[in-house]
């Protein structure tokens, strides 16, 4: 069935808007980068509506606008000396003492190419081949992709609770 | 625990609304100040006061450091004699330049008879004279060094004694930082940051000469041209460069700017309320 022409943005903003801000700023590592990134995802996806096709689900096609210019960002020379651990601790927690951060922090601290797609497998909640779709990627370069990001998570968190993980527990 | 459910928890503040599209304000809490820090703060205001009136005291401040007397000397954005009126509209910095604009009126200008020093805090000084009422509006731009939170003091005549204005250069109240997208020839801006006084745009890439002007929108539909004060580089290639432009007539309400056009394009700024 083809969408609607004219996007409800009141419900896409709801049903997408915290997790692509949170996607974002753990692409980003900034607060207000991962604002504007969002924001621009909006707009472009305001703008080419009426050109979505429905080939993939409305998320995958929205996610990949918002990689794509996050990705745009990280070709700015504003992010090269982001500490991710300093960012994180600029978020406020609810209970800050019940959080241990560094699962969170070794995932933003993760190449480009390997934390979009631990980030869209664990967090998005996409299958490999929508992965594919929204990276743009063949789904056999994806899967290589998401068991060496694994295989860093695992190094650098020295099988510590990473372990706990399995692919079917995101 | 879930991996989605943890981001979710941890990450609970960042939520996604019409907040974050407003211009970003920076405005500043303040805290009460303690007993001896308020007796303190009432000496520093009472001292150049009476250093206004009393010539005893005014020698005191005269003979302390310069660092200190500058930080002593009273503020006066008005000073009106038989012949000239000088008004200090704003004065202004922000982290890339400083601004006052002031307008003196003289009963003989366009004869050049008054001399200005502004003891090297600005480098650049844009002027022009009223037609119907000999009042020169004059724009002092400051591009070298941060001023902010500090006093200035301009001195309008030869007779340095006499006729001088000195002015807090205050922090802007309101500023926009954001992303950008502006191409001009080789060169690339992904930055901008807006305050009342300046428009900065950084970037990196090859070099091209930016426009000599930038025209700003405002929400009731006003134009207002900001001209380009400073340019900045640092290489070598590919170089890093920042553009600063200062409106010409007043400084900008941040809140109220539409949109930035140069060359009659829109400039892309994520940040900025254009769609209201």
């Amino acid at each position: 069935m083809a969408p609607d022409r004219s996007p409800d943005f009141q419900r896409i903003v709801t049903a997408y808007g915290d997790s692509l801000l949170r996607m974002c700023y753990l692409y980003l590592q900034d607060i207000h980068l991962a604002q504007d990134a969002v924001q621009e995802t909006f707009l472009r996806v305001h703008k080419h509506y009426a050109s979505f096709r429905g080939q993939a689900s409305e998320k995958t096609w929205i996610v990949r606008i918002a990689i794509n210019v996050c990705k745009n960002y990280l070709r700015s020379n504003w992010l090269r000396r982001v500490d991710a651990v300093a960012s994180l601790k600029s978020i406020p927690a609810e209970n800050p003492n019940e959080y241990d951060d560094t699962l969170i922090v070794e995932i933003m601290k993760l190449p480009p190419r390997y934390k979009d797609v631990i980030l869209l497998y664990y967090y998005q909640e996409m299958k490999i081949r929508e992965i594919a779709e929204a990276l743009g990627a063949p789904a056999s370069t994806v899967a290589v992709r998401l068991k060496r990001a694994r295989e860093r998570l695992k190094k650098a968190l020295k099988g510590w609770y990473f372990d706990a993980y399995k692919e079917n527990d995101r | 625990m879930h991996i989605k459910k943890m981001i979710d928890e941890r990450l609970s503040a960042l939520r996604a609304g019409p907040v974050f599209i407003s211009a970003k304000s920076r405005r500043q809490n303040i805290r009460p100040l303690p007993t001896a820090a308020a007796l303190f703060l009432c000496i520093l205001i009472a001292v150049p006061v009476m250093g206004s009136t009393i010539p005893g005291v005014n020698r005191m401040i005269s003979a302390v450091s310069s660092e200190t007397a500058r930080m002593l000397a009273p503020i006066r954005m008005e000073y009106e004699d038989r012949d000239i009126e000088v008004k200090v509209r704003a004065a202004m910095a922000d982290k890339y330049i400083a601004a006052v604009y002031m307008s003196i009126r003289n009963d003989y200008t366009g004869n050049n008879n008054y001399l200005m020093d502004w003891s090297d805090s600005f480098n650049k000084h844009f002027g022009s004279i009223g037609i119907d009422d000999d009042t020169d509006n004059i724009r002092l731009i400051g591009t070298e060094g941060d001023l902010r939170g500090q006093k200035v003091t301009m001195h309008i005549a030869p007779e340095k004694s006499k006729w001088q204005i000195t002015v807090m250069m205050m922090p802007p109240d309101e500023t926009l930082d954001s992303f950008c997208r502006l191409a001009i020839g080789e060169m690339e801006f992904d930055h901008v940051y807006i305050s009342p006084i300046g428009i900065t745009f950084s970037g990196m890439g090859g070099l091209s000469d930016p426009p000599a002007a930038l025209t700003v929108m405002t929400q009731d539909g006003a134009s207002h041209i900001c001209e380009l004060v400073a340019f900045k580089i640092d290489g070598p290639k590919p170089w890093l460069y920042w553009v600063s432009y200062s409106p010409v007539e007043a400084p900008l309400d941040v809140s109220e700017i539409r949109d930035v056009q140069t060359g009659g394009q829109s400039v892309y700024i994520t940040r900025l309320k254009k769609y209201d």
